[in-house]
């Protein structure tokens, strides 16, 4: 089985949410349901300089996260019934056949990746555009973004272009679930495990 | 956040409160006819009968955890990660326990039990309550919820369910008119103080297990705590005046019941202050 990955890089993304959107059309979702987050991440505030004047040190960043297939993922090793599993092409997906709609998964995931779709009473979740992927074509987030801040390859090809990675702040110690994504940071990034910042849009992610 | 989480979540709480209160309460009732069979065969037969009470508790619950589920019609698939995904295992032993419990409710509707029957079946029904309690607390003692990732999701179950079960049984057979030895009154009683015991320290760990899991959110789980300490208190007083008034009741039906039916009230505002502080790994770090 190959092995791919995301890349993201955070320097290049302007959280227009155009991948939200695509991917939104592309897999016909519903309001309610969503394969891709994008997370605003903000601090700093006002501050009076020696003159007496106000200049402010305001900063923010954005992360768009789909699922990271990760290799130790917390939704499958939740899921009774084993709906939860890793496709042939190593991305992790529901399988509707099984799916009872329990929503463990969704508790469970560190980055509230899957969606309740109540319309079908089950879960759904990115799977990596698999078919486009068997069929030689890149998922349609990769594609749709303008700015080129999502990148798509076999892990062995994302790691030589994008290297390792680095765990940013809003998202969780990758201890947990050893999410694939590799991240490259922006200026304004915030190294994982900062408190420095807030989360800007908590409705729109969780 | 602390009312809307849990009352996403009503149908589970209404599970993991009823099947344990009813597996436990049959269980207790199982017990005290095996091993202090009373001398009133009418009393006795009708004690038998009032079993329903505690099963249909017990089923009631059974119910509710389908309205959880989306699509119920793949239920059979959630054996598929038995021994992997503690939720498979929770079914699995919930569905042995249950079902044991719903065999023995029928053998006492249909026919009288002999003694050795009875000490059989309580000994069983104990031993799956107690599992079923234990497994049912582990499901939800997933690595990232760490706000219940601790030993307290499984201390707060065994004190619902020593708790809840013994002042269930006691109201069952107070309202059958079953005049109950003295060491087993004694011994429902004292499993109920356990259970009591148990619900406290659940409240105050579980606080102390939210608030520690909680970084830069403190904001957000601050105002929840506020919500949190006070379903707690009512918790405290309703739970522990239930027992009051079960234990001071010398017998007196209407004093054991109205004690019983507060210990559930209170026991059900333990759920939801449990549920009330789900925080995944992701938001608690927020």
């Amino acid at each position: 089985m190959t092995k791919y990955a995301f890349a993201f890089d955070a320097s290049r993304c302007t959280g227009c949410k155009t991948c939200n959107l695509a991917c939104k059309d592309y897999h016909d979702l519903s309001p309610q349901v969503t394969f891709r987050r994008i997370y605003e991440y903000a601090g700093g505030g006002f501050v009076r300089n020696q003159k007496g004047a106000l200049t402010n040190t305001v900063w923010t960043n954005y992360i768009s996260m789909n699922c990271n297939h990760c290799d130790e993922p917390a939704c499958m090793e939740v899921c009774p019934t084993g709906a939860m599993h890793r496709d042939d092409q190593g991305f992790i997906s529901v399988d509707h056949d099984r799916c009872v709609g329990c929503k463990y998964c969704e508790m469970s995931c560190p980055y509230n990746v899957p969606s309740y779709d109540a319309d079908l009473g089950q879960m759904r979740k990115c799977d990596g555009c698999s078919d486009r992927v068997a069929a030689g074509e890149t998922p349609i987030c990769v594609d749709a973004c303008p700015l080129y801040a999502l990148d798509f390859g076999t892990e062995d090809e994302m790691r030589k272009k994008h290297g390792d990675g680095v765990w940013l702040a809003p998202l969780p110690s990758p201890d947990y679930t050893k999410p694939t994504t590799i991240m490259d940071a922006a200026p304004n990034s915030r190294p994982g495990g900062s408190h420095e910042g807030a989360l800007a849009n908590p409705k729109e992610v969780m | 956040m602390l009312f809307q989480n849990a009352s996403a979540e009503i149908a589970l709480l209404l599970f993991t409160l009823l099947v344990p209160v009813g597996l436990m309460a049959l269980a207790a009732m199982a017990c005290i006819r095996g091993f202090f069979p009373a001398a009133d065969e009418a009393a006795a037969r009708k004690a038998d009968r009032l079993t329903t009470l505690p099963a249909v508790v017990m089923l009631v619950g059974l119910v509710c955890s389908f309205f959880h589920l989306g699509s119920a019609g793949h239920v059979f698939s959630m054996l598929g990660g038995l021994g992997t995904s503690p939720l498979s295992n929770e079914i699995a032993v919930a569905a042995v326990a249950i079902a044991v419990g719903a065999v023995y409710w029928i053998i006492c509707l249909v026919k009288p039990l002999a003694a050795g029957a009875q000490k059989g079946f309580g000994i069983a029904l104990l031993i799956l309550a107690l599992v079923c309690t234990v497994f049912t607390g582990l499901a939800y003692a997933i690595p990232t919820i760490p706000t219940w990732d601790s030993p307290f999701s499984c201390v707060g179950q065994l004190g619902l369910a020593l708790l809840g079960g013994p002042a269930l049984a006691a109201a069952s057979f107070a309202i059958a008119g079953y005049k109950l030895d003295q060491k087993a009154a004694l011994m429902l009683k004292a499993c109920g103080a356990v259970g009591l015991a148990l619900v406290a320290i659940d409240l105050v760990g579980q606080a102390g297990v939210s608030a520690a899991a909680v970084s830069s959110s403190g904001a957000m789980l601050g105002a929840a705590m506020g919500d949190y300490t006070m379903v707690a208190t009512a918790c405290i007083i309703l739970c522990g005046g239930g027992y009051a008034l079960w234990a001071c009741s010398k017998g007196n039906r209407a004093l054991v019941c109205v004690g019983m039916v507060c210990l559930l009230v209170g026991l059900a505002l333990m759920r939801v202050d449990f549920y009330g502080t789900f925080l995944s790994a992701g938001l608690a770090y927020l």
